[in-house]
């Protein structure tokens, strides 16, 4: 790790105004989980860091009109913990939990997971100067491309590593970014990007610009979410495909009126399954409605040399996370 | 010929005994080498190689020399380097991270070399070579024409492809020492699996006397085979040590564990193997290869646990080098290979005469141990009702099956070990012995031992084992450590308890050899009411130390053991997941010393095996020459949800003696998940890791599930 400094944040404006000083580079510190490998790693070395946790305030879960308010500095640990949000979004609680280990839930915040870099092995050695890093190739083409993505990608190969974004986006959540300029919302939706806009960075944040809150909206009556995610190995490991499923039925439980449905693990932002989404909308859930409705999820997939087994199991974790949101055993 | 006292005389052997050291681990208060921190002490760092080959044109130390942390600078002296990780240079400098930064500043200049890091491209027509030797060396044995007549000849044949990848040690102890110089003496705090081997090592490093050597290892965080030389880590911090004239301490990142200290080879045979219309194996025909990094070497037995009949065996074996760290012994180095290729190829020759596989190998299987462990592990693990007549034929979706799998080992014991025992006349007894413990549980063996041989309680008795200024004893390899150390600390134990009777036995008025120790009181044989507590006995030595030291002695143990696993899975058809739900290890080993810290040894070694099975993968990039997972983030261990049920049974032969059983339990693991992953699904997985891609193309090749 190379020497860098550290700065307590006091209050949201000093970290923006902070961070947004390009005298000396800086990047937001919040549990550090994911930041800290960077920099052993040595191929993110930030000459300041800013530490976001003597904010205070940051760290709220609190339930109101518009929904749930998650402060970017919540542990993962207390919203796979909360009894509320266990209740009315069983699938959020379920994507916290599936994080890591309990040491990292215990560190990890909710900001940290949205923003979190890129787990591609190449992108984490310091010997690899890829596009990511601002370099000319991509080593994952003609190397080994096991766990990267096959639908979205170009020129860079990445999947999105975080198991809150496919939920939360299922979910129809918000972002609340703060700039020096002031604060906006923004959709899941539209919070990540593509390689293809910008291989350099994974969402919309400009350097300098924080993540304060996501808010997620109120479940509607007949809501119902789950999020289940595939691990190679069943101990702590990140997906190699999850799904997000939320569903809208109707009184009797079983017609879906509405379906949004998100993949992780398989492309560089979370992949909504639109297609999946419109064939199961007005549909009887039941095991072959859904069957014929994931079939259609990752149809433009373009897998690699080594993934193509992921297009499949993307398509089982989807269809499994739909029966299980829908409560329909099989 | 020295004899085991009587099981029953025994308060501790043969019994479940907690950790002597477990309250000193858990706490804390047990220092690793890491652990160790001396004033002015300076940290060492190596510089290595980001490329696969290459010449070192010029190497430009300069920078580092100049940074005011940095109190040594070193180099390697390399002219070639040969893998990704390879020792270039080393520096010490006052803290970690400015050892860091002074790397940084070392300018090496590299003329690029052609590279090959897999089997596959080293083998290739027209491959660079990448030693002067070459890249392969063939072994090979039988004759082939001979082999295949007989062959053609059989009943049944059957064919298997079967791949098992590197396996990295991945200790949780990273290797590493704490060098201090006082002159020309050495004081050396290292993780090693030899502590005396190290000193001499290190003696002949420096050409210095072995006296002049101190090397200390208390407590370590495993081994596996990987830590018996001390390595150019430890060289290194010795060195840079000596230039600084200050302490350093080096221990290797996670990244220089997975690059540079180690691994188990890989091993990719095709087999073939013939069977009679009886059942009876026929024949075995093997072409391999196998890679240990740029070393080559990476053998394997065969054939392995099964008979096959004289002159019926071919084998043609590539030794395959690559640009890739050297292996190094690998608990029970080339067993597991072995054992999963055979229990492979076994089960489907008994499969293909229509033999079920567990009649099959009692039929095949010439070790009267294992006939008799076949049948106790059959038995507990309900193979009657849990096998799959017709593979794959269990419920849908998530399939169950079992599979059985066989190994052997050697163990035993080193003449050489030596141990002293030291009675205070308060009753204390120290028991010394230079062996190391590398988690299995030595430590303690020699404590309950002590305590049982001279008939008192383990809260007398103090065990110190780790050091070189204790009496010699060998390396802790080849699963020898308890055969060697358990029948010296009897020995010296007995011999220091008859010279404690000869002080005694006048005061009770007896001969000493009339004498007996049990819980702690010295008693006449002949007439109990003529006795002494210990301490009224030890005080009568009157302000003398009794200090005896002994040596091995022959017929306390033995060689040779065998095993065999049964494994029940469960595999999602639909996700490719492999779960392993249960495990009967039956094991014999002699004597168990310790049938809590055997038990113990079985449950890791089964850990260990499931983790090379299914998700262990030192993955190299062509392109690059790199290993580009050296972290345990994407090098996947076994965690506690790959961990099953696992039944432990010890099946004790005390009249044997002691023998030792790191290794052995570790060799049967891969083969019976393998098996029972077929019985599961009715698709063979003949390659490892046996992760979800992996199953899936093989569930999928065969028309899915
Ligand atoms: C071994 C291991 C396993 C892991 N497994 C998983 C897993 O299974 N699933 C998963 O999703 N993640 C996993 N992670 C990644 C990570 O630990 C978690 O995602 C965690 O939530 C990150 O949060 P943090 O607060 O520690 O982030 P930090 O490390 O503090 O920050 C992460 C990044 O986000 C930036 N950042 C932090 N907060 C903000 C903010 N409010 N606004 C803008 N930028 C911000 C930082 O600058 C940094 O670039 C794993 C990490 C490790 C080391
Ligand atoms: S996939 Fe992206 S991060 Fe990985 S090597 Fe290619 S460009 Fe770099």
């Amino acid at each position: 790790m190379k020497a860098f400094s550290y700065y307590n944040a006091t209050d949201l404006k000093d970290a923006v105004m902070v961070l947004g000083n390009m005298e000396v580079q800086s990047l937001p510190l919040a549990g550090g989980t994911d930041i800290l490998g960077e920099m052993k790693n040595r191929y993110v070395s930030p000459g300041r860091l800013v530490n976001l946790k003597s904010i205070p305030g940051l760290d709220k879960i609190s339930f109101g009109r518009e929904g749930l308010k998650l402060g970017a500095l919540v542990r993962l640990h207390d919203i796979a913990m909360d009894k509320r949000i266990q209740k009315d979004y069983p699938g959020l609680a379920q994507a916290a939990d599936s994080v890591g280990s309990p040491q990292l839930r215990n560190v990890g915040t909710l900001g940290g997971n949205l923003c979190q870099r890129p787990r591609c092995w190449y992108y984490r050695g310091e010997e690899y100067p890829c596009i990511r890093k601002s370099g000319g190739i991509c080593y994952a083409v003609s190397g080994r491309n096991k766990y990267h993505c096959v639908i979205g990608g170009g020129p860079c190969f990445i999947v999105h590593p975080s198991d809150t974004a496919p939920m939360l986006m299922a979910l129809g959540a918000k972002v609340t970014i703060q700039g020096v300029k002031g604060s906006r919302d923004v959709v899941m939706d539209e919070f990540f990007i593509l390689p293809e806009e910008d291989s350099t960075r994974e969402n919309i944040l400009l350097p300098g610009e924080l993540i304060t809150a996501v808010t997620v909206p109120a479940p509607a009556k007949g809501s119902r979410n789950c999020y289940l995610k595939f691990k190679e190995r069943g101990s702590r490991d990140f997906a190699l495909a999850s799904a997000g499923a939320s569903l809208l039925v109707d009184e009797a439980g079983t017609t879906c009126l509405k379906a949004s449905l998100v993949l992780g693990g398989v492309a560089p932002a979370p992949h909504r399954a639109k297609e999946a989404e419109a064939l199961l909308t007005g549909k009887k859930i039941d095991l072959q409605a859904v069957e014929q409705a994931v079939k259609a999820a990752l149809a433009d997939a373009a897998p690699m040399t080594e993934n193509e087994y992921k297009v499949g199991l993307a398509r089982t974790i989807l269809k499994r996370a739909i029966l299980r949101a829908a409560g329909v055993e099989v | 010929m020295a004899q085991w006292k009587p099981l029953e005389k025994m308060r501790y052997v043969a019994h479940d005994v907690p950790r002597t050291d477990g309250p000193a681990k858990v706490t804390g208060a047990a220092k690793y080498t890491a652990d160790i921190v001396l004033p002015g002490m300076l940290y060492g760092m190596i510089l290595r190689s980001p490329h696969a080959h290459a010449y070192v044109k010029n190497i430009d130390l300069s920078g580092a020399e100049k940074h005011p942390a940095v109190k040594a600078v070193l180099d390697m002296n390399k002219y070639t380097v040969r893998y990704y990780g390879d020792e270039v240079a080393a520096v010490a400098a006052t803290s970690p991270e400015l050892a860091e930064e002074a790397l940084d500043l070392i300018k090496v200049q590299y003329e690029l070399l052609p590279f090959v890091v897999t089997e596959e491209a080293a083998m290739a027509p027209g491959a660079p070579r990448i030693a002067e030797e070459g890249n392969v060396s063939w072994e090979r044995a039988g004759d082939k024409a001979k082999v295949e007549q007989i062959l053609a000849g059989s009943s049944h044949v059957v064919e298997a492809d079967i791949r098992c990848q590197v396996q990295v040690h991945a200790c949780l102890e990273s290797h590493g020492a704490v060098a201090q110089w006082e002159g020309d003496k050495l004081k050396i705090w290292i993780s090693t699996q030899g502590v005396h081997g190290c000193r001499e090592d290190f003696a002949t490093y420096f050409e210095i006397d072995q006296d002049k050597v101190e090397v200390i290892c208390d407590y370590m965080g495993g081994g596996f085979g990987s830590k018996f030389p001390v390595g150019v880590e430890g060289q290194v911090a010795a060195r840079l040590a000596k230039i600084a004239g200050l302490p350093v301490k080096l221990m290797l990142s996670r990244k220089e564990e997975c690059l540079a200290v180690g691994n188990r080879p890989s091993a990719n045979m095709k087999l073939k193997m013939g069977g009679d219309s009886q059942g009876k194996i026929t024949a075995l025909w093997q072409e391999s290869n196998g890679t240990g990094g740029i070393s080559g070497n990476a053998g394997f037995p065969m054939p392995y646990i099964f008979a096959v009949p004289e002159g019926a065996y071919y084998k043609k074996h590539a030794h395959v080098r690559i640009n890739a760290g050297t292996e190094r012994p690998f608990r029970a180095p080339g067993h597991p290979m072995s054992a999963f290729g055979t229990d492979i190829i076994v089960d489907m020759l008994a499969e293909k005469a229509g033999i079920d596989p567990l009649r099959f190998r009692l039929l095949n299987d010439p070790d009267q141990s294992r006939q008799k462990q076949y049948k106790i592990g059959a038995e507990r693990i309900g193979w009657e009702t849990r096998w799959n007549k017709v593979p794959g034929s269990g419920s849908t979706g998530k399939k169950r099956g079992v599979g059985i799998g066989a190994g052997r080992w050697g163990g035993g014991g080193a003449r050489s070990t030596k141990v002293q025992v030291e009675i205070f006349p308060e009753g204390k007894v120290v028991v010394s012995t230079g062996t190391q413990d590398l988690g299995t549980g030595i430590r303690t063996l020699v404590h309950q031992v002590a305590a049982d041989i001279l008939g008192i309680p383990m809260s007398y008795v103090t065990p110190q084992i780790g050091r070189t200024i204790y009496p010699f004893s060998t390396g802790s390899g080849g699963s020898i450590t308890t055969g060697s150390v358990t029948p010296a600390v009897n020995n010296a134990c007995n011999t220091a308890l008859t010279r404690l009777f000869e002080k005694v036995a006048p005061a009770l008025g007896v001969d000493a050899g009339d004498l007996a120790c049990e819980d702690g009181v010295i008693y006449a044989i002949a007439d109990r009411s003529k006795s002494l507590k210990w301490k009224e006995a030890t005080a009568l030595l009157q302000g003398e130390v009794l200090n005896i030291t002994d040596g091995w002695v022959e017929g306390l143990s033995s060689s040779g053991v065998a095993g065999c696993q049964f494994a029940e899975v469960e595999v999602d058809t639909e996700t490719g997941r492999i779960k392993p739900l249960k495990y009967v290890a039956v094991q014999d080993f002699g004597l168990a010393v310790n049938t809590l810290t055997s038990r113990s040894q079985i449950n890791g070694a089964i850990v260990m095996g499931i983790s090379w099975c299914l998700s262990e993968d030192r993955t190299m990039d062509p392109k690059t020459g790199t290993m580009v997972n050296p972290n345990l983030e994407s090098y996947k261990l076994s965690g506690p949800m790959e961990i099953p049920e696992i039944e432990v049974i010890i099946d004790h032969m005390p009249e044997r003696g002691v023998i030792g059983l790191g290794e052995p339990p570790q060799v049967p693991v891969a083969g019976a998940l393998a098996n029972a992953v077929y019985n599961a699904t009715g698709v063979r997985i003949t390659r490892m890791p046996m992760t979800a891609d992996v199953v899936l193309q093989a569930l999928a090749k065969k028309g899915g599930a």
